[in-house]
């Protein structure tokens, strides 16, 4: 189990699927700027 | 979220959501909910797990506190569609800066529960006064 994330850490980068089938890094997502990352526990 | 975009938006966050599902459920999550958000899906929960997430115990489920929420929840008209994913993860928010740096960690303590709103754009405005 990882341990839970505060504030100054880095944050884990993963591979995940955009709606349209395509890969995206989550780290090139905040690259681009500040990033608000929420974790849903479902879509819908 | 969706209901705050244009608020949060205005900080100039990227808003980004993650839950467990495949392409064709994203579409309609974020086709009609919540257009305004990029959603992206994992295969299980290894993203969620790898924040430090967890599944949510009984009383995390079965409460009180949730069965409230869910009551306010539909007095505003918010009917949930058929659930994909995994009901028992805990959710999270954190705001992320460029350097991919957690600046604010929100952990849900039941599955009713959610950052407030003022609280994340106080933390987003963070990042616009730096």
């Amino acid at each position: 189990m990882t341990a839970q994330l505060n504030i100054g850490d880095q944050a884990p980068t993963f591979l995940l699927t955009d709606q349209n089938g395509n890969q995206v890094e989550l780290e090139q997502l905040w690259a681009n700027g500040p990033t608000l990352l929420t974790f849903l526990r479902h879509f819908g | 979220m969706e209901r705050h975009q244009a608020e949060l938006k205005q900080t100039g966050l990227q808003l980004v959501a993650v839950a467990i599902g495949e392409p064709k459920h994203i579409k309609r999550y974020c086709g009609s909910l919540a257009p305004s958000l990029t959603c992206l899906a994992q295969n299980e929960t290894e993203a969620s797990r790898g924040y430090g997430l967890k599944q949510a115990t009984f009383d995390q489920v079965v409460s009180f506190d949730v069965l409230k929420a869910g009551m306010r929840a539909l007095s505003k008209g918010t009917v949930g569609g058929p659930v994909i994913g995994d009901p028992r993860m805990l959710s999270g928010t954190f705001i992320i800066d460029r350097n991919g740096v957690v600046t604010y960690g929100y952990y849900s303590r039941d599955v009713s529960d959610h950052p407030s709103i003022e609280a994340l754009i106080t933390a987003a405005l963070q990042h616009t006064q730096e």
